[in-house]
C-alpha cells in the first residue's frame, strides 16, 4: 500500500508529467487534457502500485509515456509513432533513473563534441542523420561513420 | 545501445537531469535548436505555416499609397 497521498504526488510530479508531455504534444489543451488523464490513471492504480517493482519516479514516466502513446495512436491513426516514443522495444526499467543520466553526461562530455552534437541531435531531439547531415554540411556518410564512431566511444565509455 | 539511448533521452525529458540537460544546452546552442514553449508552439500551429519575409525599404509607404 503506497505511503504516498495523491496530493502529494501530483504536488511533487505534476511538473514533470507536464513537462514531459509539454515535449511532445503541442497543443496546450491537448496537454492539459493529457495531464488530467495521466493523473486519473495514477489515482486509480495507486492501489495496484508495487514499490518493489519500480520506483515511484518510474511508474510515473511510464504511465505518462503510455499516455502520449496512446494520445497519437487515437490522433494519428495514420502515422508512425516517433522512434523514441515507439514500443516496440520494452523500456529497461533499469536506465530510468538519474544516476544513468548522470552517467550519460559524463559518458558524452568525453566524446569529442562533434560526436557529442551528432548522439544529442539524433536521439535527443530525434533527428534524422540526413537532417544532421545537412545542418552540419557534411556528407550523410561522413555523419552515419561518426554516428557509429560516437555509439561505440559511449558504449565503451558505459561499460567502465 | 541505441535502444538504450532513446531510453535515457525519453527519461530525460521527464527527469530534467541537471547534468545531461546541461550538455543538451550546450549542443542547442551551436546548432541553433531551440525548444518552444506551449505558448510559441500554440501560436506557430495557429498560424500554420508562416509567411515571413524582410520588409523591403519603402514597401510599407507604397502599401499605404495604395489604399488611400
Amino acid at each position: 500500500m503506497p505511503t504516498v497521498s495523491p496530493e502529494q504526488i501530483y504536488a511533487e510530479y505534476s511538473g514533470k508529467v507536464m513537462g514531459y508531455i509539454r515535449a511532445r504534444v503541442r497543443n496546450k489543451a491537448d496537454a492539459e487534457d493529457l495531464l488530467s488523464d495521466v493523473f486519473e490513471k495514477i489515482i486509480r492504480k495507486l492501489d495496484g502500485f508495487d514499490p518493489e517493482k519500480a520506483s515511484l519516479s518510474t511508474w510515473i514516466f511510464t504511465v505518462t509515456r503510455n499516455t502520449v502513446i496512446d494520445h497519437f495512436r487515437r490522433s494519428r491513426p495514420s502515422e508512425e509513432l516517433d522512434e523514441n516514443l515507439s514500443d516496440d522495444t520494452e523500456l529497461d526499467e533499469d536506465l530510468l533513473n538519474t544516476e544513468s543520466l548522470t552517467e550519460l553526461a559524463t559518458a558524452l562530455r568525453k566524446l569529442p563534441q562533434q560526436l557529442m552534437d551528432i548522439v544529442v541531435l539524433r536521439y535527443y531531439d530525434g533527428k534524422p542523420l540526413t537532417e544532421i547531415a545537412r545542418m552540419m554540411n557534411l556528407s550523410y556518410g561522413a555523419v552515419k561513420l561518426r554516428h557509429q564512431n560516437a555509439i561505440m566511444l559511449l558504449k565503451q565509455s558505459l561499460a567502465t | 545501445m541505441e535502444n538504450a539511448l532513446r531510453t535515457m533521452f525519453d527519461y530525460q525529458k521527464f527527469e530534467s537531469n541537471p547534468a545531461l540537460q546541461s550538455v543538451i544546452d550546450s549542443v542547442h546552442s551551436r546548432w541553433s535548436v531551440k525548444e518552444l514553449s506551449m505558448d510559441e508552439m500554440e501560436f506557430v500551429n495557429a498560424a500554420g505555416t508562416p509567411d515571413i519575409r524582410p520588409i523591403k525599404s519603402g514597401e510599407l509607404d507604397r502599401d499605404a499609397n495604395r489604399k488611400s
